[in-house]
């Protein structure tokens, strides 16, 4: 039975896909999974530096769909997890370079030996992002809860096709929410009428951690750790209850105000 | 903030109608700036040259860096200060920066249809109610950037920059097409960038993009001092060092933003911003001044830690 | 502090509203925009109910949609040239096949007999060839005569 091929996009740059994508395959890794990241912003690579592995990159997603390498000597394993793989994007080549059907047979063959392909999409709808969805059967869109964000979340749902298209709503800030200064998650559900599977609060965290390049599912005692392992157990199909994200109330801010974390 | 001047010409320089709008094509960018002229004959020279606009593109390579909300800042800037502004949205297909300007319910035709004269420009330029000499050219929602050829576009931003003092064009994200449409014809960039490793990769590839001849500064955006103190962000002077681009400001991040998107106000206009005041020292610095780029002092203390975190004293 | 109690007295309404409002009404104008086919669908089927009721004239027919700011519009002008005579059971008439514009003024016939003659001989050539036993399906529907 092949794995599934999720594509992770937004029509927006900037609301972490990227994230998401190396947050989640690091969740579905250490539920068991063998998962698969295919970094698919040809020219504009980033998935590799987000996962710390920009310097072990030999081959990439060009040199695989061109024939010049084997999918084995493309893909890099990432040694803090059981089985979890990058196939990295190409950084001197523009997006033209490949073609959509060349994707969706690459997508195709990885789907046979990974359970979990997660594809993360170029912000935008030029080639780079119909190649991105080209061999996948189901779509992660990426919003923030501001209007452009969510306008151009509307527009990339309406380029999907028939796959499956679930929402994952990052950099939520319960705060502003509660004041009235931010949409909130039932604003969001409304407006664009899909499934929500993830909700993800605003973090400072994920900075440290991009700028290390070590996950923050790696760590799994942190909040956005088990956050992330919920998401993927939803896209499992396993019904998981939402964190409540308000419990970072004033006491919290006191404590971290005190002891000064 | 003064509007009602926006299309008044300086008294000075003018004794007719007819001399205010010969003077007002003849500003010149402030590089270019000449002594003060004397003041003008009963009649119009026939011959006065036509100077043309400043053209600066406004792009990043990483997307949600802040593109959008630079271009409607500093083109509203721009017009408080008695600029004649257009601002072009280069992202045909993901339109936005009628969002943010709030003008998206005013838009009905739009640079594509320009180019391929189903309207003329007047017809497509949204003109800003409150800021008089701001105007919008909006990119097309149901088309595809590929449906813009780049010499049609090069000519476009030509001729408005013989009809404006400032044409500032938001680019899109990436590197394909639409970033290609968008820098084609502008003499000028301008980088925005944020203090996070993938956004500063990206805009080093930008820079080396951007066609031959065009001069580039950089913004930093979304700065967090409290975070640039604890080690977790880069410094602006690390993000200088490392892109070796003139820097033209550094803005602050703020919740304020969010808001400013909400109601489609751009936050230059929102009292109290910090990055609405760092915005407008970016206008200022275009227009030739020279204001020194403050340090944001990340807060010290148990107080001031206080203050930041329960919010107080915010607006 | 002072700007909380200000921010009570004058109600002023929260960004996020406006944002909401915001996006209602922008999305619905992407969203036209972006399926016209879809919306020359919508169109046609509803003039093709109106068409049952009334005569109308195709030349001086307006509909459009329209951004006025704080609301969007389905917007139709229909010049009416007759009203059509209407059943029993308040239901229009479907129009003739060849008089499609009813424009000789005449009352139609209430004729549900003429349309199908032509297509009915078709089917039945259809049965004789291939299934001769097959009894006369008589729930196929009439295709409107004016899909535009």
């Amino acid at each position: 039975m092949p794995g599934t091929v999720y594509v992770v996009t937004s029509g927006k740059g900037g609301v972490g896909k990227t994230t998401t994508t190396a947050n989640l395959g690091g969740a579905f890794a250490k539920l068991g999974h063998k998962v698969a990241l295919v970094d698919a912003d040809i020219g504009l690579r980033n998935l590799d530096l987000v996962l710390g592995l920009e310097k072990r990159i030999v081959y990439d997603l060009v040199d695989l769909v061109e024939g010049r390498c084997q999918p084995r000597q493309a893909l890099i394993k990432d040694r803090r997890f059981d089985d979890l793989y990058l196939l990295p994007a190409s950084q001197v080549k523009d997006k033209e370079a490949v073609t959509e059907d060349q994707m969706r047979i690459a997508m195709r063959k990885l789907a046979v030996d990974f359970d979990v392909v997660l594809v993360d999409c170029p912000a935008g709808i030029e080639h780079g992002f119909r190649n991105a969805i080209a061999g996948a059967d189901q779509a992660l869109v990426v919003t923030t809860p501001e209007v452009s964000a969510i306008r151009d979340a509307d527009r990339i749902l309406g380029m999907l096709g028939r796959r499956r298209a679930r929402l994952i709503v990052n950099r939520v800030r319960p705060e502003m929410v509660r004041s009235g200064d931010m949409l909130s998650i039932e604003d969001v559900k409304e407006i664009l009428g899909r499934e929500i599977v993830g909700v993800v609060p605003d973090d400072e965290e994920i900075i440290d951690t991009t700028n290390r390049g070590e996950p923050v599912v790696l760590d799994g005692a942190r909040r956005l750790g088990r956050i992330y392992n919920a998401i993927a157990r939803r896209l499992l199909g396993e019904d998981v209850p939402f964190t409540n994200l308000a419990d970072d109330g004033l006491f919290t801010r006191l404590r971290r105000l005190v002891i000064g974390s | 903030m003064d509007t009602q001047d926006n299309d008044a010409v300086r008294p000075s320089t003018a004794l007719t109608v007819q001399d205010a709008i010969a003077a007002a094509q003849t500003q010149t960018a402030p590089s270019e700036a000449v002594a003060p002229q004397p003041a003008a004959p009963a009649q119009p020279k026939p011959t006065a040259p036509k100077t043309i606009g400043r053209t600066i593109v406004i792009t990043s390579g990483k997307g949600g860096v802040g593109k959008t909300t630079t271009t409607a800042n500093l083109g509203t800037g721009l017009a408080e200060a008695g600029k004649q502004v257009v601002v072009v949205d280069a992202d045909v297909g993901l339109r936005n920066l009628d969002v943010v300007l709030g003008l998206e319910n005013r838009v009905h035709k739009h640079l594509l249809d320009v180019i391929e004269q189903t309207s003329t420009l007047d017809e497509a330029l949204v003109r800003d109610r409150v800021r008089r000499s701001l105007y919008l050219l909006p990119a097309a929602q149901n088309r595809e950037k590929d449906d813009v050829p780049t010499d049609a576009m090069a000519a476009l931003v030509q001729s408005l920059a013989e009809r404006f003092d400032y044409v500032l064009i938001d680019s899109p994200a990436g590197i394909e097409k639409g970033f290609r449409n968008a820098v084609i014809g502008a003499k000028e960039a301008i980088v925005v960038t944020t203090p996070e490793v993938s956004a500063v990769r990206d805009a080093d590839r930008i820079i080396g993009l951007l066609p031959p001849g065009v001069e580039a500064k950089l913004i930093v955006n979304r700065v967090r001092p409290a975070l640039v103190k604890k080690g977790t962000m880069m410094s602006v002077t690390d993000v200088v060092d490392i892109l070796r681009l003139e820097l033209i400001g550094v803005v602050p991040d703020e919740k304020e933003i969010i808001i400013a998107t909400n109601r489609g106000t751009p936050v230059i206009d929102i009292d109290g911003s910090q990055t609405g005041a760092a915005f407008r020292r970016i206008v200022k610095r275009l227009l030739g001044e020279q204001i020194p780029i403050p340090s944001f002092q990340a807060p010290e203390g148990f107080v001031s830690r206080l203050k930041a975190s329960l919010r107080l004293g915010r607006s | 502090m002072l700007d909380f109690i200000t921010k009570f007295f004058r109600r002023e309404e929260a960004s996020r509203t406006q944002a909401k409002e915001r996006l209602r009404l922008v999305l619905m104008s992407d969203r036209v925009s972006l399926a016209p086919d879809v919306f020359d669908s919508m169109k046609s089927e509803m003039l093709g109910v109106v068409r049952r009721y009334l005569d109308i004239d195709e030349t001086g027919l307006d509909v459009h949609f329209e951004n006025l700011e704080r609301q969007f519009m389905l917007l139709a002008n229909i010049p009416v040239l007759k009203v059509r005579p209407v059943e029993a059971n308040g239901h229009g008439l479907v129009a003739a096949a060849a008089g499609a514009n009813g424009s000789n003024g005449a009352n139609q016939p209430f004729a549900l007999d003429a349309p199908n003659a032509a297509p009915r001989t078709r089917r039945r050539r259809r049965r004789r060839k291939h299934h001769p036993q097959e009894p006369a399906r008589e729930t196929d529907q009439q295709p409107p005569e004016n899909p535009m």
